[in-house]
């Protein structure tokens, strides 16, 4: 199996998944949290299970004078070590000509620096018996590896030397291209990403988010040598990057080697952001599309939501797991349940993620079926169980449910260094501080039944909406 | 489902400037070795630069660490009253609890007409019990933020259940019922036939799924269960009562292994499940079916979707069983060529013609049976002939000369590391505990995997890869645009049959018994026609036979003696005398479709429910067997290899009208019958043949041994005649 594996298109698509299904279950507000709504709460339906006995870790953070920031959080559980280099760049950051350079600089990592052969790096941590992998998304670039806890320093060397000694030749550079452009190849060939990739063009008119971070074949063959250099240049830099450490090592030992390997690499300025210059306007009608079928017709329903940052987004996510969360949740059972006029079920299976981004992001809700003419029941099913979650908020049980979800999400996800690294490193993009996952159970707690319709009714309204549909070819 | 639906993973790959000696690789398709030129059509690259070379400070290696054995935490097993065993292993670190149940039953057990029954059971066991609705054991599980799931692979199902610990009794108590009495609810069977079919559909959009399927078809047969693919027509024609049945043959505690991990007290725990688990009865299993293995064939599949600007390939042969010797020893050869990442063979040689693809890998199959070895890649239609050759060259440069020592090295960090690494969990050790059990190896597989990887030598490893590797004969398929792809294939002179992406794949429902590949069929033509023409020709034109032999017959725990007297007149009559213990006689004839029977209970007319297995007999007797094989509308296809007392033997699997169906085995080197395999009601009959002499210019086996089910016998031949008189009143019926 290749090693390196990155998100995409297939981002947006890996993150459609049940919400209990990600290990991150909230990755909000550096703010303080909104105090509970007025009125009176609703009581709970079963004792709120506080994590009890459960010792919560914690992240230690601190920045070197070149402006590297770096997080750890100690792990012991077995005698490895989870280092993490995340980049603060994505496909957002993207000029408009040269759709997919985030993504093909990713690649450029493995290709060779000063002091390391091409492939070597991912050679190294292999002949360790470690993991090595990158990921490529709309807000960031991240480097990841596992290994065992005594080869710290040998990673951080690794990591340090392509921090800032890529090598660029031309050769290497086409060949990369290929390679790339054949990744890009796959989502020709699939209708379904086709239909998502829909739905993010017509959904976002001007930020970047329009495109994920495949890019496009006529961009890549666009982009030069000299392109690449400076996108290194500008974006791959102390001052824009978060090493992660998680494992059994020490505090002291972190920090002494994480300043001996990246200490005396010179500060640079901030880089620019051009999704900034390009904020999403309101959206103020309903936006809709049908693209070529495929073999299962697909409902992409979807509606922009806040910035990471807003407090609002913790009820959205509450929402989207009573959404989609588990067989119980409403979507799932009103598209898989019998329609009371045909007595067949609407579709097969249904799903509400929610994507949190720097910028704003979106709350999907999402149909699968099979009946060529299933897509405007479908549509209407969504639409009108927003509608009775708006009218009447959950009961005290429904929206316990909902909480315990994330706080059993949260604990599973305790388990593993990477799966840590990996929060830590998403939680310091989205929100600037790294230990901000750690404090978002407890923000989570705090969402009542009222928040979850107020968020519904301001959000999730017909006239924001976008929806593309995947028809499913008729039936042989 | 969702994830499995819309979750697309992509794979990265690198380039790797340096130049690799061009290989040159054998194609299959016509049987023969076929030696191409290297391709062509790929500019010699400008030789770059190195700016390596003169560099003295570059960052090097840090020296492998030496393997050393896995130390496991303490183990609780244990087994309950009903069978059920049990591993537990106590991890306090996190307030979890996680529950794993295996059945011992799986995709391997389903019977053809029933294929997607251990799926479809397996995703309906969640979906509603005896006392619960789906909705209501939905809610208990989210309520609590748990999950259950429930899924079937090749050789078992799956049951999981987990949870925080505080909630433990969430778990303890549904995933018992579900498995002990699920309801399979025709509402719940029909949304679940709906998945499959939206998963069954979703594969035409697919094309790695696609190609996965086909490879595993074309590999294994359509007479073998790996070879079967789910399909519409079969997933349709499931019925509650064919879940119910397959849920009453396998799903025993005794059939069972239960995994618990997490943070338990033992003493509680194990009086949980007794009682969670008490009230399940212990209860016979069917006996396994069983399969003939495929002959390793050279044979290319091309699969057309028109439109696709890349090509799916796939190329396998058959692999290891987990218990093989030369497991560990193929564990390294299997590094160097395609399972270590960017260190392996293959993708260094794909990635180097100019990053025209972008990754390939090769893996074994890890089941108690043989399975496959399969190598993957993709790349754009242009290339796809080209990197078909790359990847089949490294198969045959990794048979003829093993890995190099600094491969091995580097395959025994990786793969030693790389265990050692990951085998820290009690999930994972659970999980490996579980299935070393399932496929009879001891714990010290698990504890000694990275010495045993650690010690395996440069000269084991060649000799496994020359050993196991066969690549003049290995199956390919390929995915892609059929127009642009199959002048690829003409060119390079490769055969290949052609099917359209949406055709079905291996046997379908209501149709004939599975189709024979043409290329089986035409050799197992040769097969038979050489094991005639050693028996002696005149077998095709003899019009009638009689023979007598004597020995003993083993049933139910006695052993009696027995004369055996069959006549037959062909085409259609046949006369059996039998004589037991030497005081009973019995007399059978069949006349076309009808027969009767004269026996101590008087004379009777067999009753047509026993005339299939008399006409069985009849079709398999072994001078006339090969004879029936070569008859116009039978058809006989060489599927695999297989030993008799130690010689190899072809394979050659039979079928005809009227559910007629025999193995034969036929030695490579006399082309003598060796024995015939056929179901006798649910057990499989083999009969041996030995001690052949010659008789009137044919060859005749004087000793014949018959195992099947419970019973056995052992016959010494003592007359054969070729076409006797028979008495014109032979195989009238007698008057009462």
């Amino acid at each position: 199996m290749a090693r390196h594996s990155t998100r995409l298109a297939a981002a947006a698509l890996a993150l459609l998944l049940p919400a209990t299904a990600i290990a991150q279950p909230a990755r909000p507000p550096a703010t303080r949290p909104a105090p509970p709504a007025a009125g009176k709460p609703a009581p709970p339906a079963a004792t709120p299970p506080k994590p009890g006995a459960l010792k919560l870790p914690t992240v230690e953070r601190f920045k070197l004078e070149n402006g590297l920031e770096v997080a750890y959080m100690r792990h012991d559980a077995a005698p490895v070590v989870a280092v993490e280099v995340w980049y603060h760049v994505g496909s957002k950051d993207e000029p408009r000509d040269r759709r997919g350079s985030a993504h093909m600089f990713e690649h450029m990592m493995f290709k060779g620096t000063e002091r390391v052969r091409p492939e070597a790096h991912g050679e190294f941590i292999s002949g360790l018996g470690g993991d090595v992998n990158a990921h490529t998304t709309e807000d960031a670039t991240a480097y990841l590896q596992m290994v065992p806890a005594a080869q710290l320093d040998f990673v951080l060397e690794l990591e340090a030397e392509r921090m800032r000694h890529l090598l660029f030749r031309d050769d290497m550079i086409a060949t990369e291209r290929e390679v790339v452009k054949e990744e890009i190849r796959q989502q020709e060939n699939d209708p379904i990403t086709q239909g998502l990739l829909r739905f993010l063009q017509i959904a976002y008119t001007t930020h970047p988010y329009a495109w994920t971070a495949g890019g496009a074949i006529a961009d890549l063959d666009r982009t030069t040598a000299a392109d690449l250099k400076t996108f290194y240049d500008t974006y791959y830099q102390p001052s824009n990057a978060l090493v992660v450490v998680v494992g059994a090592v020490e505090l002291a030992q972190v920090k002494a080697l994480v300043e001996k390997r990246f200490g005396g690499i010179p500060g640079a300025p901030p880089p620019p952001r051009p999704a900034a210059a390009a904020p999403e306007p309101a959206q103020t009608a309903a936006r809709k599309d049908t693209v070529a079928a495929g073999q299962i017709g697909i409902v992409f329903a979807g509606w922009k939501i806040p910035p990471a940052k807003h407090d609002d987004i913790y009820a959205l996510q509450v929402l989207s797991l009573v959404m989609g969360a588990g067989d119980s949740a409403r979507l799932r059972q009103r598209i898989k349940a019998a329609d009371p006029k045909t007595k067949q079920p609407l579709g097969v299976e249904a799903a509400s993620p929610i994507l949190v981004r720097e910028d704003p992001g979106l709350f999907l809700a999402i149909g699968v079926y099979r009946d060529p003419t299933g897509a405007a029941p479908i549509e209407a099913a969504i639409n009108d169980e927003l509608a009775k979650l708006i009218a009447k908020p959950p009961a005290a049980d429904e929206l316990r449910k909902a909480k315990n979800q994330v706080l059993s999400a949260f604990v599973f996800g305790l388990d593993s260094p990477l799966g840590l690294a990996e929060q830590i490193g998403q939680s310091w993009i989205l929100t600037g501080d790294p230990g901000q996952f750690l404090r978002d159970v407890d923000a989570i707690e705090r969402v009542t039944a009222a928040d979850l319709a107020r968020v519904a009714k301001t959000y999730l309204t017909p006239e924001r909406a976008t929806v593309v549909v995947v028809p499913p070819r008729s039936a042989p | 489902m969702i994830r499995r639906l819309l979750a697309v993973s992509l794979l990265l790959a690198a380039c790797r400037p340096a130049p690799v000696r061009e290989v040159i690789p054998r194609l299959p398709g016509d049987g023969t070795a076929n030696v191409e030129a290297p391709p062509t059509d790929e500019p010699p690259r400008p030789a770059a630069k190195d700016p390596w070379s003169a560099r003295t400070d570059l960052i090097a290696a840090p020296p492998a660490a030496t393997p050393t054995a896995i130390k496991l935490p303490p183990v609780e097993r244990w087994t309950l009253p009903n069978g059920l065993q049990i591993v537990a292993i106590k991890d306090t670190r996190l307030p979890t609890l996680s529950m794993r149940l295996a059945i011992k039953a799986g995709r391997a057990e389903e019977p053809l007409a029933r294929i997607g029954v251990a799926e479809l059971t397996a995703n309906v066991l969640p979906k509603g019990t005896k006392t619960k609705t789906a909705l209501q054991i939905a809610k208990a599980i989210d309520f609590v933020g748990g999950s259950i799931t429930a899924d079937a692979s090749l050789e078992s199902t799956w049951v999981t259940c987990a949870s925080l610990a505080k909630d433990a009794k969430t778990c303890l108590a549904l995933l018992p019922e579900i498995v002990i009495a699920p309801r399979f609810a025709p509402d719940e069977v029909a949304k679940a036939k709906q998945l499959m079919l939206t998963d069954i559909s979703r594969r035409l959009d697919d094309t790695a799924a696609l190609a996965a399927a086909h490879v595993q078809n074309l590999l294994w047969g359509d007479g073998h269960v790996r070879g079967w693919v789910t399909s519409a027509a079969y997933v349709n024609q499931l019925q509650p009562a064919d879940l119910a049945s397959w849920h009453k043959a396998w799903f025993a505690p005794n059939n069972a292994v239960l995994a618990i991990t997490g943070d338990f007290d033992l003493p509680k725990l194990k009086a949980d499940l007794a009682r969670a688990f008490g009230g399940w009865k212990k209860a016979k299993t069917p006996p396994r079916p069983r399969y003939q293995e495929p002959a390793p064939i050279a044979m290319v599949r091309l699969v057309d979707k028109p439109g696709l600007t890349q090509t799916q390939i796939r190329v396998a042969q058959l692999g290891l069983a987990h218990d093989d010797p030369r497991f560990f020893a193929s564990l390294v050869w299997n590094d160097a060529l395609g399972a270590g990442g960017f260190a392996s063979r293959l993708m260094k040689v794909v990635r180097v013609a100019g990053g025209k693809t972008y990754g390939a890998s090769s893996a074994f199959d890890r089941n108690a049976e043989r399975g496959a070895l399969v190598a993957t890649t993709f790349t754009r239609t242009e290339e796809t002939v080209a990197t078909l050759k790359l990847v089949l060259g490294e198969f045959a440069k990794m048979a003829a000369d093993g890995p190099t020592d600094d491969e091995v090295a580097a395959a025994i960090a990786h793969v030693a590391g790389s265990y050692t690494l990951h085998m820290t969990g009690a999930d994972e050790l659970a999980a490996a505990l579980v299935t070393a059990d399932m496929h009879g190896l001891s714990e010290a597989f698990v504890t000694e995997y990275p010495v045993l990887v650690g010690k395996v030598t440069r000269a084991e490893a060649a000799e496994a890869a020359a050993d196991v590797l066969t690549p003049s004969k290995l199956v390919v398929v390929l995915v892609g645009d059929g127009a642009k792809i199959a002048p690829q294939l003409t060119a390079a002179g490769v055969a290949f049959q052609r099917v359209a992406f949406d055709a079905p794949i291996g046997p379908q429902p209501g149709g004939d018994k599975p189709a024979f590949d043409g290329a089986k069929v035409a050799a197992a033509a040769k097969v038979l026609d050489a094991a005639i023409a050693a028996k002696g020709a005149r077998i095709t034109s003899i019009k009638a036979l009689r023979m007598t032999a004597a020995g003993t017959l083993q049933a139910q725990g006695q052993t009696i003696d027995v004369v055996f007297k069959r006549t037959l007149v062909l085409p259609d009559k046949m006369r059996m005398d039998i004589n037991l213990a030497k005081q009973f006689e019995v007399a059978i004839a069949v006349v076309g479709d009808k027969g009767w029977q004269l026996g101590p209970g008087g004379l009777d007319d067999i009753p047509a429910s026993q005339l299939p297995a008399l006409e069985q007999q009849r079709f398999v007797d072994p001078e006339l067997v090969l004879v029936h094989a070569r008859e116009k509308g039978v058809a006989a296809a060489l599927v695999g290899v297989d030993k008799v007392d130690g010689d190899l033997c072809d394979v050659i699997h039979v079928m005809a009208a009227g559910d007629l169906e025999v193995f034969l085995l036929i030695d490579q080197q006399t082309h003598l019958l060796r024995q015939t395999r056929y179901l006798n009601g649910a057990n499989e009959t083999r009969e041996t043949f030995s001690d052949y002499r010659t008789v009137d210019g044919l060859q005749v086996a004087h000793h014949r041994v018959s195992t099947g089910g419970n019973e056995q016998s052992d016959l010494r031949v003592e007359q054969v005649e070729i076409d006797p008189v028979v008495p014109a009143d032979a195989f009238a019926k007698p008057a009462p």
